[in-house]
């Protein structure tokens, strides 16, 4: 019995000595590096990703080592435990740090096409816009042909116009198509009796006459002054070159350049009419203003 | 201690680590990682030498130091290996962002006059 005791006390004392040294593993350096190492690792971003297989190997050469450890193996066994496991978590952050490189490679290709695609469309669009301009400039060209067409059309127009009104003045006026030219009588009742000066009642034709010659510059114009035979040859000569003369200073009062006009008087010389009676001598009395065809429209008619 | 010398027999285990040890050594450095990461691969190389060298002992010691040499020289060249893959991968990725700058810098430089690039 009392060896029996002494048996279990022994027994009880080895348990306990074993028990306190198991308690307390001893502190490795490169098994806390290794730890470190594995933990960083294995709590990287990708690190599943990229290096799985590697990070569950460091830990399992970790547990290795740390096993060894509590089992109190020689201290260069946990060592090289340790260093196994330091090694997969070196092994495992260059794979996670070269897949992670791959990426950024593949996200810059992409960035390169899109570029290239932009620059590619900016062009493209830039092309467009040069197409659209040329278009537009060339509407433009034909908007401004279209307009000085119609300018010149209107241009005619006004010509044809203006032909018409110097026409419809002609006929106002009463002029005479003549061989020599247009031929507009001024009767009588424009002067007074024996005097040169035109009354009042001649200053509408003389507007419309001076209109008319203004628009026709290639004109010139002969102004005959003709008496009845009544009062000597003389007097009627002098008052017959005043009257033409006094039409003719009308004309240069209204614009009309002087040497354009030429004013005669012709005396009782060329009678329209018999002076035999007081009709025919009224008829007589006046001024005739012969305005010649233009040059180009040669007097044919 | 005779008799123990007589039943020694090398384990499979070391005769197989040093042979893949060896081919790792050798896909290494003519993969050129050697460029890359100089120290690791040399570090490599000189554990595996000291393997050798430890089996030349022919016993059962001679061997377990060889097989610890050459698992850390295996570690050491798949370490080396990664490193200058990784390496390179990073140099890419620059080269490549820095492609991508220079592009687009060119491509605000002169927007849309002519055409910056054709593939």
């Amino acid at each position: 019995m009392n060896i029996k005791t002494s048996h279990f006390a022994v027994a009880a004392a080895v348990a306990i000595a074993l028990g306190a040294c198991s308690s307390a593993p001893p502190r490795i350096d490169d098994v806390e590096a290794a730890r470190t190492a594995v933990q960083r690792v294995e709590s990287a971003p990708d690190a599943g990703k990229y290096a799985a297989a590697e990070v569950s190997a460091a830990n399992q050469a970790l547990r290795d080592a740390e096993e060894l450890a509590a089992k109190r193996k020689p201290r260069k066994d946990i060592q090289a435990a340790a260093y196994i496991a330091q090694r997969h978590a070196d092994i495992a952050n260059e794979r996670i740090q070269a897949g992670q490189a791959e990426e950024k490679t593949k996200a810059a290709e992409e960035q390169r096409q899109k570029v290239v695609l932009q620059a590619r469309e900016q062009e493209a669009a830039a092309a467009r816009a040069q197409a659209e301009s040329a278009t537009r400039q060339a509407q433009a060209a034909r908007q401004d042909a279209e307009s000085l067409r119609q300018q010149a059309q209107m241009a005619t127009e006004a010509a044809q116009r203006e032909a018409a009104e110097l026409a419809a003045q002609l006929r106002d006026l009463q002029a005479k198509q003549t061989e020599r030219g247009l031929v507009l009588t001024l009767g009588d009742v424009l002067f007074d009796t024996g005097k040169a000066t035109l009354k009042p009642g001649a200053e509408s034709t003389m507007d419309r006459l001076s209109a008319f010659l203004q628009k026709s510059p290639e004109r010139s114009v002969t102004i005959e002054g003709h008496t009845d035979s009544t009062g000597s040859d003389e007097y009627n000569q002098t008052l017959s070159e005043s009257r033409a003369n006094s039409v003719k200073g009308s004309l240069v009062g209204k614009g009309i350049p002087a040497d354009r006009i030429v004013a005669v008087g012709k005396g009782e010389g060329v009678p329209v009419a018999s002076n035999d009676n007081a009709g025919g001598r009224q008829q007589n009395r006046r001024v005739e203003i012969i305005i010649s065809n233009p040059t180009e429209m040669t007097s044919k008619n | 201690m005779l008799q123990a010398c007589a039943s020694y027999q090398r384990s499979e285990e070391v005769t197989e680590q040093m042979a893949r040890t060896q081919v790792l050594i050798q896909q290494a450095d003519r993969s050129g990682v050697a460029v890359n990461s100089l120290p690791e691969l040399q570090a490599a190389k000189g554990k595996y030498a000291e393997a050798q060298k430890e089996l030349e002992k022919k016993n059962r010691e001679g061997d377990q130091k060889a097989l610890q040499l050459a698992k850390q020289a295996e570690l050491d060249t798949q370490f080396a290996t990664a490193k200058a893959k990784s390496e390179t991968q990073q140099a890419a990725a620059l080269d490549a962002q820095k492609g991508v700058e220079d592009l687009r810098q060119e491509a605000d430089r002169k927007p849309a006059a002519t055409p910056t690039a054709t593939p």
